[in-house]
């Protein structure tokens, strides 16, 4: 299988993307090649990292379109 | 006792019958998102209040108006109209947002941190802090997709159609993403907590 292809394919298994065939196709990489192993654990690793930022809209800001929704409520 | 937790689907169809209490509750479950996701694109606080109320006016309208297509996930919806003002806005002025130094971004400093010991809360809001400055210093591309695969839950699939690329170039820019948070989180020697 050519290298951008399989890393597409590892892209989508990480995030939950791939079906059944693909699922294979992954595991088995992972399986075999410690090198790729070694890649997806570092890509997952950084990829969880992300979800610890979430921020809160102002108050004023979520105020404003609250009161929109009242005010245009029939 | 514990209510159960209704679907955006749910609440959206409630909301279509009539029951105006299912709108604020769609808000308030995604406001977070909404903001951080126009945040990490515009890097303005000012600009993102505006395009944040912007967008959640365009949604009560098109609610409202009985124009909103049930395919998708509700929240993904959301972040393209988001998307989309933001990408007019920076059409308008012929620019995208230049990378920028840090210390203007106050709006970090209202971050909600959870409960716990202050410990705790200190290591969560360096967290936060760190994860946010290496997103800022990835090219506009691959903050794009990042934001809407982790805040919009949108599918690689679903990026490629919304930024006009195929699946092949969405995927490639966020291993780029991944691999240059990385390699900045490494050169930085930051260590971040999964």
């Amino acid at each position: 299988m050519s290298e951008p292809l399989l890393h597409d394919i590892l892209l989508l298994y990480l995030y939950n993307e791939t079906d059944l065939s693909e699922t294979h196709t992954a595991q088995s990489a992972i399986d075999s090649d410690p090198l790729i192993a070694g890649e997806f654990r570092e890509l997952a690793h950084t990829a969880s990292g992300l979800d610890r930022l979430l921020i809160p809209a102002p108050k004023a800001c979520l105020n404003a379109v609250l009161n929109y929704a009242r005010a245009t409520a029939s | 006792m514990c209510k159960d937790k209704k679907s955006d689907q749910e609440l959206v169809s409630a909301f279509l019958k009539g029951n105006e209490e299912t709108l604020q509750e769609l808000i308030l479950r995604h406001e977070r998102k909404v903001y951080t996701s126009i945040y990490l694109l515009v890097k303005d606080r000012a600009l993102t209040d505006d395009i944040f109320q912007e967008t959640f006016i365009k949604v009560i309208n098109t609610l409202r108006g009985g124009h909103y297509n049930e395919e998708g996930k509700f929240i993904s919806w959301v972040l393209r109209i988001a998307h989309n003002l933001v990408i007019d806005h920076f059409r308008g002025q012929k620019r995208m947002p230049m990378v920028r130094d840090t210390e203007e971004y106050s709006v970090f400093d209202s971050l909600h941190l959870p409960d716990g010991n202050a410990e705790d809360r200190i290591m969560a809001e360096q967290v936060r802090n760190q994860v946010r400055r290496l997103i800022d210093e990835l090219p506009f591309e691959q903050r794009e997709v990042v934001i809407m695969r982790h805040f919009a839950d949108m599918s690689f699939k679903e990026i490629a159609a919304c930024t006009n690329v195929s699946i092949n170039t969405a995927l490639g820019r966020m291993r780029y993403a991944l691999i240059n948070l990385r390699k900045l989180v490494e050169e930085k020697q930051l260590v971040l907590v999964s």
